[in-house]
Parts: C-alpha cells; sequence; structure tokens
C-alpha cells in the first residue's frame, strides 16, 4: 500500500516535472529565438527556415539600437514614468486603502464608488477630454495620474490591510499614535508582500504603457519606449502604399533583427526586476484570498 | 522593521522631490513655448495634426520647423503620430473637439467623408485654383476628396503606376530557354519548370514557381481585366461589378488550381504571410513574386532585397513581367488613385481667410517637384526644403540622400518624406535609378520604370464616389470571396461552382453594393478609365 502510494507520488512528479517544463520551455523559446536572430545576419536568417545557431555572430542590430537616440531617450522616459508612477500609485493605492480598511462615515458609498469605476470605464473620449481640461496634455503625469489607482489593486489591498490584527492598531493607539503613525509605521511594514505585489503590478503597467503615452503626449520627445518599438518592428516592416520605400534612415540593419534586438533591450529591464521581487510575489497574489 | 519605513519613507520624498523638479521642467519649458509664441509677435499660429511613416518622429520647434516660421512668417505647431496609430489619435482628437487647423489622412476613407458630412472641413473649392501645383490635379483625383461636390482636401501626389508590379527570375528563364510569359497557359508552363526542372541548378527539388501569400495578399493578376481588387467587368445587366466575382477573376483561379495541382505553388501557401514569401525569394528559392521600384532595396521585411538575393543566388537577374493581352483588346495594370495623404483645413477657419490662404500657400511651395540630377545645394530649392547639404542630406555619387537627422533639419520633413509633384506626372519615377546605389538595384529599377512607362494602366471610377453600403460591407465580402477564391485554389470547392460562388457574393450583401455604386457612378457620369502609355 505503503509502496503503491509512493509509486503514484513518484509518477506523478516525474509527469508534473516534464509538463512544467514543457510549459517553461514554451516561455524561454521565443526568447531564445529573439536571441539568437538579433545576432544573425540577414543572409543566414533568409537562408534557414528555423534558425537555431548563427554561424557567424554579428552586433549591427544592437549597434543601430544604442545608437539610436530616440530609443536610448525614450528608454529613459520609461524608466522615469515607471520608478515615479509605482511610487505614486503604491502611495494612493495604500493611503487610501488603509482608510478604506477602517470603519469610517460613509464606507459603503465609498466602496460602491470604487466598484463601479471597476466595472464601468467612461472611454477614451471622455478621459481624453478630462486630461485635456486639466492640463495634463503633454506631461509625463498624464500616464501616471489617470491610472494611478487601480479599483482592483486597491480592494485587493483594502482586503489585506483589513487581516493585520486590529489589536496591533488598538495598542498603538494606546501608546499615543495617531492615524499616519499607525499607517507608516505598523500597517505599512507589515504589507511588505502586498506592496511588492502591487508595486510589481503597477510597474510592469507603466512599463507596458504606449497608447496613453501617444494619445496624451504630442512630442516625439516624451514617448515611451514602446512606442518606439512599436515604430522600429512594424513600421520597419514597409510600407505598402510606398512607391519606394525611402525611409529616413540610411542602410539600416534589417528588420527581422533591429526588432528582435529591439524587443530583448526593452525587455531585460522589467524582467530584471522580477527575481528580486520573487519572494515576496509568490506570497502578494495570493493576498486576500483566506479570510480568518 | 524600522529601517525599512524610514527607507520607504526617504524614497517617497524623494519622488515628491523629483516629481517637483519634473514639474517645474515641464512648466518652465511651457513658459517658454510661450515666450517666444508672444515674442513672434502678432505671427499666425498654424496647428497641424498628421500621421507620418518616417522615423524618427519629426519633433515640434526642431530646426526644420524654425526654418518655416522664418520663411512663412508664422508659428508653426506641427504634431505627427506614426500612420499605423493615428486613426485612433484622430478619432478621438476630432470627437473631442480639439480639430487642429490642419489634419491629415492616408485617404478619402468612411471617416473623412462623415466628417466632410459634418462640416468638420473647409470647402477648398473656390482657392485651389489659384495655385500651379493644384491646378495640375487631375479630375479624378479630385473626385476622389470630393464629397457632395466639395472639395474638402489637398490630396498628395503618388504615381498611379506605383505599387507592386509581378517580376520574375530572367537568369531562370534563360536557363531553361524559356521566353518570357505573355498569356497565363505560357505562364503555367514557365511557373511549373521553374517548380520542376530544377533551376537553381542545385539538385535538389526546392524551388516555387509562383510565390503566392495568405490572403492571396498579391493578386496574380496579369492586367486589369484579370485583377480582383478593382472593378473592371460588367453583369448580364450592363453593371460593372467587383473584380473577384468577374471572367477574369474565374480564368485566373482556374489556372491557379492546375498550377497548384502541378506543385507549382507551395503547398502551405493558404497559411504563408507575404513576408515569408519575400524571405524565400531573398533566399532564391522562388520564381515569380511582387515588387516596386525604390531605392535601397533590402533592409526592410516584406521587400525584395536585391543584395541579398545576389549573395544568395549569384547571377540572379529580377525583370518585370508586362502585362498579358487580354480576350477584350486591352493590355495593362491597374493604376492606382493618383494621391496617397490628403491635407484637410478646419472648418473654424472659414472667416479666416488669410489664414487659409497663407496655409495653401504654404502647401503649394511644399509639392514642388526636382529631378534626382538637379539634387544638390546648388539647387536653392531643394537645398533649403531638404535642411541643406551635410545636415538634412547628403549626396554621395551624384545622389542626395537624407541623412538620419532628416527629420530634425528638414523642413520638408513636416509635409511629406519625398519632393514629388503634380505637374511633372509620373517622369519622377525615373529618379530611383539615379537614386540607387548597387549596379543591381539600378538595373532592377531601369527594367521596372521601362515596363511601367510602356504599359497602360485602368482607373477604377469606384475610387471617385463615396458609397457608405460600399464602405460599411467591403471587407466581409472581400474577406468572404477571398476565403472561397482560397478554397478553389486548392481544390475545396471544385470550380463548376463558380455561379454558385457569384450567387453567394451577391447574397452576402453584394448586391447592395453593387447597385448603390452604379447608381453612384452614373450621377456622377463617369466610368473606367484607361490611362494609355507615354509613347
Amino acid at each position: 500500500m505503503l509502496q503503491n502510494n509512493t509509486m503514484r507520488d513518484k509518477m506523478y512528479s516525474y509527469v508534473n516535472i516534464i509538463l512544467l517544463a514543457l510549459i517553461a520551455l514554451a516561455m524561454l523559446i521565443p526568447f531564445y529565438y529573439m536571441f539568437v536572430v538579433s545576432f544573425a545576419t540577414y543572409e543566414e536568417f533568409v537562408n534557414t527556415k528555423l534558425l537555431l545557431w548563427p554561424k557567424t555572430w554579428v552586433l549591427d542590430a544592437y549597434q543601430y539600437i544604442l545608437g539610436s537616440k530616440a530609443f536610448i531617450r525614450s528608454l529613459g522616459v520609461t524608466i522615469y514614468v515607471t520608478v515615479v508612477g509605482t511610487a505614486v500609485s503604491l502611495l494612493l493605492t495604500a493611503a487610501m486603502a488603509y482608510a478604506m480598511s477602517r470603519n469610517i462615515l460613509g464606507q459603503k458609498l465609498f466602496m460602491f464608488m470604487v466598484l463601479f469605476t471597476f466595472v464601468f470605464s467612461a472611454g477614451m473620449i471622455p478621459s481624453y477630454m478630462i486630461v485635456q481640461s486639466t492640463g495634463l496634455m503633454d506631461t509625463l503625469w498624464a500616464i501616471i495620474i489617470p491610472g494611478a489607482i487601480s479599483s482592483f489593486n486597491l480592494i485587493v489591498m483594502r482586503e489585506f490591510f483589513r487581516s493585520v490584527p486590529y489589536d496591533l492598531t488598538e495598542a498603538a493607539i494606546i501608546d499615543g499614535a495617531n492615524d499616519i503613525k499607525i499607517f507608516t509605521r505598523i500597517i505599512l511594514p507589515l504589507s511588505k508582500p502586498a506592496l511588492a505585489a502591487f508595486g510589481l503590478f503597477y510597474a510592469v503597467g507603466l512599463w507596458n504603457s504606449y497608447f496613453t503615452s501617444l494619445l496624451y503626449l504630442s512630442n516625439p520627445a516624451k514617448w515611451t519606449v514602446q512606442v518606439i518599438l512599436r515604430q522600429m518592428v512594424i513600421l520597419n516592416q514597409g510600407n505598402l502604399m510606398d512607391p519606394g520605400s525611402q525611409a529616413g534612415v540610411v542602410n539600416p540593419p534589417p528588420a527581422e533583427t533591429i526588432g528582435m534586438a529591439a524587443i530583448l533591450v526593452a525587455t531585460i529591464p522589467i524582467l530584471i526586476v522580477y527575481p528580486f521581487l520573487q519572494k515576496h510575489f509568490a506570497k502578494g497574489v495570493m493576498l486576500g484570498s483566506v479570510k480568518e | 522593521m524600522k529601517k525599512y519605513v524610514s527607507l520607504f519613507l526617504a524614497a517617497v520624498l524623494c519622488v515628491g522631490v523629483l516629481s517637483a523638479c519634473s514639474s517645474k521642467e515641464d512648466k518652465a519649458s511651457s513658459n517658454g513655448d510661450k515666450a517666444s509664441s508672444t515674442d513672434s509677435g502678432k505671427k499666425t499660429e498654424i496647428t497641424w495634426f498628421d500621421g507620418t511613416w518616417s522615423t524618427p518622429v519629426p519633433e515640434p520647434g526642431n530646426e526644420g520647423v524654425q526654418k518655416i516660421n522664418e520663411k512663412f512668417n508664422i508659428s508653426f505647431k506641427p504634431q505627427f503620430i506614426p500612420f499605423d496609430l493615428y486613426d485612433d489619435k484622430l478619432t478621438v482628437k476630432m470627437a473631442s473637439g480639439d480639430i487642429p487647423d490642419v489634419i491629415g489622412t492616408e485617404g478619402a476613407d468612411a471617416n473623412y467623408v462623415k466628417w466632410a458630412k459634418q462640416g468638420a472641413f473647409l470647402p477648398l473649392n473656390d482657392y485651389v485654383q489659384q495655385y500651379d501645383t493644384f491646378k495640375a490635379i487631375p479630375q479624378s483625383v479630385w473626385d476622389a476628396v470630393s464629397v457632395d461636390g466639395k472639395i474638402y482636401g489637398i490630396p498628395l501626389y503618388f504615381p498611379s503606376s506605383g505599387g507592386k508590379k509581378p517580376i520574375i527570375r530572367k537568369d531562370w528563364l534563360d536557363k531553361l530557354g524559356l521566353k518570357m510569359p505573355t498569356n497565363y497557359e505560357e505562364l503555367k508552363e514557365v511557373a511549373t519548370a521553374f517548380a520542376t526542372k530544377d533551376p537553381d541548378g542545385n539538385g535538389k527539388n526546392d524551388t516555387v514557381g509562383l510565390g503566392l501569400a495568405k490572403g492571396i495578399v498579391y493578386d496574380p493578376a496579369f492586367g486589369a481585366f484579370w485583377s480582383s481588387s478593382t472593378w473592371y467587368h460588367k453583369n448580364d445587366d450592363g453593371m460593372l461589378i467587383p473584380g473577384q466575382i468577374g471572367k477574369g477573376s474565374k480564368e485566373k483561379i482556374t489556372v491557379l488550381n492546375e498550377l497548384y495541382q502541378a506543385g507549382a505553388i507551395d503547398k502551405d501557401w493558404p497559411t504563408q504571410p507575404y513576408n515569408e514569401v519575400f524571405k524565400a525569394f531573398n533566399a532564391g528559392k522562388v520564381g515569380i513574386w511582387y515588387e516596386q521600384v525604390g531605392i535601397n532595396k533590402g533592409a526592410q521585411s516584406g521587400n525584395l532585397d536585391i543584395p541579398t538575393l545576389t549573395k544568395n543566388a549569384p547571377g540572379a537577374e529580377v525583370a518585370a513581367i508586362p502585362a498579358f493581352d487580354a480576350p477584350d483588346g486591352s493590355k495593362g495594370y491597374v493604376g492606382g488613385s493618383g494621391y496617397y495623404r490628403i491635407w484637410m483645413l478646419s472648418s473654424a477657419l472659414k472667416n479666416d481667410d488669410d489664414k487659409v490662404k497663407k496655409i495653401l500657400e504654404m502647401m503649394d511651395y511644399m509639392e514642388k517637384y526636382v529631378p534626382a540630377q538637379e539634387q544638390n545645394s546648388s539647387n536653392e530649392y531643394f537645398d533649403w526644403t531638404n535642411g541643406g547639404e551635410g545636415k538634412g542630406y547628403k549626396v554621395t555619387d551624384g545622389a542626395a540622400e537624407p541623412t538620419e537627422e532628416f527629420s530634425k533639419y528638414a523642413p520638408l520633413a513636416n509635409f511629406n518624406e519625398k519632393l514629388g509633384g503634380w505637374i511633372e506626372g509620373d517622369k519622377s519615377m525615373k529618379d530611383y535609378e539615379i537614386q540607387s546605389k548597387t549596379p543591381e538595384s539600378k538595373a532592377f529599377n531601369k527594367n521596372m520604370v521601362d515596363m511601367l512607362q510602356k504599359s497602360d494602366f485602368y482607373i477604377s471610377p469606384v475610387g471617385r464616389i463615396h458609397s457608405t453600403v460600399y464602405d460599411s460591407k467591403i471587407t466581409a465580402l472581400n474577406e468572404f470571396a477571398t476565403n472561397e477564391l482560397t478554397k478553389m485554389i486548392v481544390g475545396q470547392r471544385p470550380i463548376s461552382d463558380w455561379d454558385k460562388f457569384v450567387d453567394e457574393y451577391m447574397a452576402k450583401g453584394g448586391k447592395q453594393v453593387v447597385e448603390d455604386v452604379n447608381n453612384l457612378i452614373n450621377e456622377a457620369k463617369i466610368q473606367g478609365e484607361w490611362k494609355k502609355a507615354e509613347q
């Protein structure tokens, strides 16, 4: 009986490992392919059906991208927007979530308002008009502020704050702490997993933001890296209408290798963040799922 | 624990300080803008909103813009969005009432007609005859940008003979002792030989006779008679019908089905995107495919790359295939609408005659043509529009070529990527030969332009009218027809089903489209026209 069980367990583990490995591989292969193609010559790319290991490695695509002022500048803009935007979002979300986790007057009304935006969104044109009338147009704040608080994150974070025993808060009140002190000294330090998880959600969202950037910013100097990336990958594929393509660029390397290299360069910075937040993250996504 | 709290607070503080700084910067720069515009005194401010294909996108306030400001004594405020995302932003801008003085689009699409009917644009009929460039615009193009007889936009020149045309591996023809095909029977013979007689001589059966891509992206029509995209044939009631359901299309699909059976077309073609076929052509594995003239062939996927092709297949020679003789005596390809991109003026300018004239004067000035031989610093106009030699362009081997900083220095970058004019017509096509760098590219461009100049072009009347029924139904109809035709080529649906297919097409809304289009064409008293070859 015991023997059987372990056999079954073993079988289960093997199948499990094989399946997970296959899934992981399915995620990794596109990255590997991008990596390989970004270093390959166009002749080789054209001549091989599926390129697995280039015979000659060239850096042309990377030289082109890193030499492109627009790309480097947009990377800087994106880093700025991500860092500042994540901090703003976390601060606002945590503050509001904390306030709503306490039994305050009108709590139900506020909750309803939050839930309402969760289900119904105003749409593109009203949002555009609000950004326009608040004077955010053409500033990077137009990317950060309108989406600073996600109602989903707010609700989950509120549940997390509620799971912190009220006894702690009570003890702090007896020690003479006011609400701000309780929030910053007790609740936030206890909520690091939540902050890490939502920080990551916000950061990835901001890093990938491109339509807001295009919609609200008219100066190409302020565009985020995703806009420039899209241009490099899609526009380089050639304009079907053009009688004779005459892009402003002199002899760039082929679009395929540039595209692959650009995607890698734009993905790596945000990938680097993951390992550091991994341990919090695994815990973080479970937040609020169990209530005592 | 305390440490973390203070760290977090420190971080928040830092952010606060940073954001304060940046908002100051933003304010400072916007103040700067305002200051400079007040400095310029009573200068007219012209806001301009358009899409672009160029990278990098021209930025506001760069040197090109400053030159425009000086020359026309205005305060020019252009804004550009990559064309593939342009429609979304334009729709939002128009809906929110934030309408610039000048708005660009790629063509007279459904939105253009809708906004024109709603009165967003200024009718320009009274103005256009006052400018040399606009006077030369042919009536068929004015029709395309007019709604109810009112001209709402200034079209930009685009050669109607442009666009991708069939090309063939001439060296393969020579090697197998075959002649350039002049009809579909000969095409069948040539394409089958390309696929089966090992034209690249590597001993492997790895060549494709005729390239065909998913969705029949490039139409293997060797003349307007067989074209799927144009309206050429008439039905029994004398009404013009879409090419896909015409008798030319039936003949073409029959031949393609036979070629498919004979193995001259890649078996996987219904799932292969067109850029995969370009890749295979550049690898030297495809005999017949499509390309247009251009300077730097290569460096773009979805393009013929002659340097790569020559490396992969030494001795490769690419030639354009002239149109076949059609049973009705016609011989020529389908011509384009003759324009690409339109500039509209906001109807808010209707009481500002001076500003309208200023804008039109500027458009007129920026649309002049300079032949390739004169594109250098001794031509003052070219030098100014292109931002000056060594800055916006450089001259190598007698041909001007934009630099990477073109969009920064060249005033032209804010209007159009290319100089071109209505007055000179398609002569500008010859410039590609002069501007090409490699001898192979020069040879290809010369061959292609020679073929185009000897060819007649069919101008469809459908591009000159605006049918809302057509706009709302044609996408679904095209998709339906492409699917059914694909099935017929691969033999999933017998070609004997043709009449049934046409009936289905008509039942799915084709009938209403055909009726509406024909009514509008009759009302406008226009018909399909042949533009004869120049000599």
